[in-house]
């Protein structure tokens, strides 16, 4: 037992090394950094949780929790939805051609986020597809630019999310009904349910462990939209669009506020973690 | 009749739901074939298509530079993060120790952890060693990361194998390094190959962590390079797309020959990316 | 022993307490003001970095000088670095404190760069070199301001002289010649009323009057600040910027300034696009004929005279009574700096010297710079964009009318401004409240309101 020990160890080792080094310890360094009040290069001075009050107390940062709020609905809630009426739809058809369609679906998962952002900056222009569509079907009155609109923006920019994660979630809810036992359906019809019946009587129940694997990828992605944000509005117009990752970067990158930053980025953390916890809590999925 | 018309609804849904996929896409195609110095325009296939734009960017936007040090970076983090993951999982998935499911978990913390809580203090900290504006800066949080998700991953397919398998070889008096190169390896392709697609994929696709730690435009990769020439002041909008669709086709060839293993990796609980 | 949770618990305490001291590091001891400065250069072979993110044109004049300065000293080697904008001011801090720190480097400007680095005792002071040269005969001394520090890097405006700037920048009013002479308009504006009038009149024409892109948030504050240049006393605008006791946003001629703006946005003076269109798209916009005017600055002048090809003009934003001086958001370009650290720190004021002697104007007039030094450094082609802007940039500069830029502030200062430009173009804000948000950061930060 004990020499099996050393060994497993020394197979651990190295990886958990590298990960120790340069994943834990900067997440302890933050949590420490944010104690400080330091500009990045002269002498920190301690400050305690003044960071964090400060932080909480300031509605720039409190706007952009809140808009991790709004992404939770379009990046996570949307598309697990969506997802999960159109594999029910789909999975009730033999179809053929069904893999060329997953492929493209599920290409916006594999396109990195920059190139994602740049393609909806170009969408949502003035001068973009958006509007040519709108107008194309007489709604020139809608047009607009879009993320640069108060009111839109925001949407605007959440709808990317549901662009990327839609494919994802339907292909994964796809893969999960083709799972379940096909004597269950088969029973439900039996006792005359239709197909609504047979959606929260099978299906639903079936898709557990799909919902949660769903729920907390697409909840991380919500949560972790700086890459979508620096690329295509800079968190604004205003604040409209800033979100907890953008904070972190333009506080500590350019007003040389690291602690402040660092704060904003254990709020971030706990945030993601209590959300994630809760997902795999409610649907008793052990991560 | 109406199963048949069901049927053609399920299919003018799905070419819906692709065409919403693919417009976006070719919208930077549509750009990237303007002139240099159009502003951006909506869908139109433009009457004189300017191909040049992406032997432009390729040359003077730089991007052969990016690119290449994008390989850089992928060919160095996804062996090694692949081989640091294979050894974690197989001790977690096959051996018993003192303290292994609070290690396992304190492993997990990386999947979910956003990178914006650790890039602050990762950039003073490497800097102090002089490893920002180097590969290495890039590629040790890269690998660090990869692990995390590469125990998880190797850990659930090491407990899967039979345990007979492993018993069976111990009793012939093999050690666990013969083990596990001579009985589980050759049995774990699939999973070791998924593994490191999708290692590629997140490599090639990192931004946050390239743009911070790497300021020297020679090492900087792709993605980062791309995100600040979006930021410039006076922008080279056709440049820019061509530049972007050169950046996205190696990931998306490697998607299409490897796509069984891309979308199951993704799907089976991988979180990042 | 076997290696157990809490042999890691262990590790993770040894760790955290040796990282357990506060960050950074304490400031250096600031350099004195050089005692004996010289122009005399030494025989041995020396080479000195140079670290800068000017581009294009630009950057192309500072290799070139530092080529010809070779020639003219065979044992000096000046080695030019190039780093773009968004890298170099995240870096800066780092790389001067660093062992292998630039002989020379621009220092950014201002409390976002320069400061910091004069309070982390990373320049040298040049106040010696100046006299030196007579380098106060050379600028005005606005210019030379516009580098000065107290010692501690807490005070801006005043103080010891950090860096000296090859070149300037300006904001004011492009034109579309075509569409003025359509309109029967006629520059320059003699008052800011007659600017007024032109705008109604391009707007009951059907056309955009004033074009802009204000995606990045940036480009609209300098309409902004232009305004701010016309209706606030010229010392009252610097005071502020400066971060001077007593100075506040909330002036009569802010307020005037910024419900200008407002207006102008409500009446749809301003593309309705703006918040959503870049920069460089609202150019490429302003290029293709949509937009009478475009309140911008220096820095798209040669994208819009090659796109327009002398239909484009420039002139300065009107004073609010005929004949005032003409005053204008501008500044120099981030001036070059000393490191505290060099080991040649004659051979490296020798060499900034040598860059803004009269002799060699003409080459950073042709790289792009607008001269601070010579008046007459170059001819720009009749009828462009380029002549109406070195014209109004003399003019300013006669009378030391820079009004700087506003975000100089304090480090969030821009942060804080930009995004509530946008808010009150879009009318989500009042200018009362702009004025009180920017207020509220200014007296945080300075700490002195």
């Amino acid at each position: 037992m004990r020499a099996n020990s050393r060994v497993a160890y020394l197979y651990i080792l190295p990886g958990f090394l590298v990960f120790a080094l340069f994943v834990l310890m900067p997440l302890g360094h933050t949590a420490w950094l944010s104690l400080y009040d330091w500009d990045g290069i002269t002498l920190g001075t301690w400050t305690g949780l003044d960071n964090y009050t400060e932080q909480l107390a300031d509605p720039d940062v409190r706007t952009a929790f809140s808009h991790s709020m709004v992404f939770l609905f379009f990046f996570a809630a949307l598309p697990v939805g969506l997802g999960l009426v159109l594999a029910s739809v789909l999975s009730r058809f033999r179809l053929r051609g069904l893999g060329f369609f997953r492929t493209v679906i599920f290409l916006p998962q594999v396109v990195t986020a920059v190139v994602v952002g740049i393609a909806w900056r170009w969408m949502y222009a003035d001068e973009g597809t958006i509007n040519q569509l709108l107008s194309a079907v007489g709604l020139d009155g809608l047009a607009r630019a879009w993320l640069g609109d108060f009111t839109w923006a925001l949407p605007a920019l959440g709808l990317v999310g549901t662009w990327v994660m839609s494919g994802l979630c339907m292909v994964l809810f796809l893969a999960g009904i083709s799972k379940i036992d096909a004597s269950l359906y088969e029973a439900a019809r039996v006792d005359g349910a239709g197909p609504v019946r047979e959606f929260f009587a099978v299906t639903l129940p079936g898709l557990k462990q799909e919902m949660a694997v769903g729920l907390t990828l697409t909840t991380i992605a919500a949560l972790r939209s700086f890459d979508l944000v620096y690329v295509t509005t800079g968190g604004g117009p205003g604040n409209a669009t800033n979100v907890p990752g953008f904070e972190i970067y333009k506080l500590a990158f350019r007003q040389g506020a690291v602690g402040e930053a660092c704060a904003v980025a254990v709020m971030l953390t706990v945030l993601i973690f209590t959300v994630v916890l809760l997902i795999t809590r409610l649907l008793r999925e052990k991560l | 009749m109406n199963a048949r018309f069901e049927r053609l609804g399920a299919y003018t849904f799905l070419c819906l739901f692709a065409l919403a996929v693919l417009l976006p896409l070719f919208s930077i195609l549509s750009v990237a074939l303007q002139p240099q110095g159009a502003p951006v325009t909506g869908l139109s296939w433009p009457d004189d298509p300017q191909w040049g734009n992406f032997a432009r960017a390729w040359s003077t936007g730089s991007f052969g530079d990016l690119i290449t040090s994008s390989v850089i970076v992928a060919v160095v983090v996804v062996p090694v993060a692949t081989v640091l993951s294979v050894m974690t999982g197989y001790a977690f998935g096959t051996m018993r120790f003192r303290g292994s499911t609070p290690l396992f978990y304190v492993m997990l913390i990386g999947i979910v952890m956003p990178y914006e809580a650790t890039v602050v203090p990762l950039y003073y900290d490497l800097r102090q060693f002089g490893l920002t504006d180097n590969y290495l800066g890039l590629m040790l949080p890269e690998i660090g990361l990869s692990v995390s998700f590469g125990t998880f991953w190797m850990r659930a397919f090491f407990l899967s194998t039979p345990r007979a398998l492993i018993e069976a070889a111990r009793m012939d008096g093999a050690n666990s390094f013969t083990v596990l190169f001579r009985i589980l390896l050759p049995v774990a392709r699939p999973a070791v190959t998924t593994l490191m697609v999708l290692f590629f994929v997140w490599s090639w696709n990192e931004f946050l962590l390239s743009l911070v730690l790497l300021q020297d435009p020679a090492v900087r990769t792709a993605p980062a390079g791309l995100g600040l020439f979006v930021g410039q002041r006076t922008t080279d909008v056709a440049g820019l797309s061509a530049g972007a669709l050169i950046v996205t086709v190696p990931v998306v060839i490697v998607y299409l020959f490897l796509q069984r293993h891309v979308i199951r990796g993704m799907l089976q609980g991988a979180v990042k990316g | 022993m076997p290696l157990t949770i809490r042999t890691i618990a262990g590790l993770a305490l040894i760790t955290a307490s040796v990282t357990a001291c506060a960050p950074g590091a304490a400031p250096a001891e600031a350099p004195d003001a050089v005692k004996a400065v010289s122009s005399a250069l030494p025989t041995e072979p020396v080479t000195l970095t140079l670290s800068h993110f000017e581009e294009g044109g630009q950057g192309k004049a500072i290799e070139l000088l530092a080529a010809k300065y070779q020639q003219l000293h065979p044992n000096i080697t000046i080695k030019p670095t190039y780093t773009a904008f968004a890298d170099y001011g995240k870096n800066i801090k780092l790389q001067m404190s660093s062992e292998s720190a630039p002989d020379i480097a621009q220092a950014g400007q201002a409390q976002t760069m320069q400061g910091p680095l004069v309070q982390a005792g990373l320049l040298r002071p040049l106040d010696e070199y100046a006299k030196l040269y007579g380098w106060s005969e050379r600028f005005k001394p606005g210019l030379l301001d516009q580098a000065r520090f107290s010692k501690d890097g807490k005070t801006f405006g005043t103080g010891e002289l950090y860096g000296i700037a090859l070149g300037g920048n300006l904001v004011g009013v492009y034109y579309n010649r075509d569409k003025l002479a359509k309109l029967g308009i006629t520059t320059p504006f003699k008052d800011l009323a007659a600017f007024q009038d032109a705008l109604a009149k391009a707007k009951a024409a059907g056309e955009t009057p004033i074009q802009l892109g204000n995606l990045e948030a940036w480009p609209g504050n300098h309409v902004l600040s232009d305004l701010i240049a016309q209706y606030e006393p010229h010392e009252n605008g610097l005071n502020w910027v400066y971060g001077r006791k007593g100075a506040t946003f909330d002036s009569p001629g802010v307020q005037q300034a910024t419900k200008t703006l407002a207006e102008w946005a409500k009446a749809g003076y301003i593309d309705s696009s703006a918040n959503g269109t870049s920069d460089s798209d609202g150019v490429g916009k302003f290029v293709k004929g949509k937009g009478v005017f475009m309140v911008s600055g220096s820095w798209n002048r040669s994208r819009i005279d090659e796109n327009m090809d002398g239909k484009a003009g420039f002139t300065a934003m009107p004073p609010v009574k005929a004949g005032d001086p003409i005053r204008a958001t501008g500044a120099t370009t981030s001036p070059f700096s000393i490191s505290a650290k060099t080991r040649y720190p004659d051979v490296a004021a020798n060499f900034i010297d040598f860059m803004t002697r009269p002799e060699n104007a003409a080459t950073l007039f042709q790289g792009g710079y607008l001269p601070v030094a010579e008046r007459d450094a170059g001819i720009s082609k009749a009828g462009s964009a380029q002549e109406g802007l070195v014209e109004t940039w003399q003019q300013v500069l006669a009378d030391d009318g820079l009004a700087l830029y506003l975000d100089w502030a304090t480090p969030s200062m821009g942060d804080t401004l930009f995004p509530a430009v946008q808010q009150l173009i879009a009318g989500k804000t009042t200018p009362d409240e702009l004025i009180s948000t920017v207020q509220e950061n200014w007296a945080d930060e300075r700490g002195n309101g």
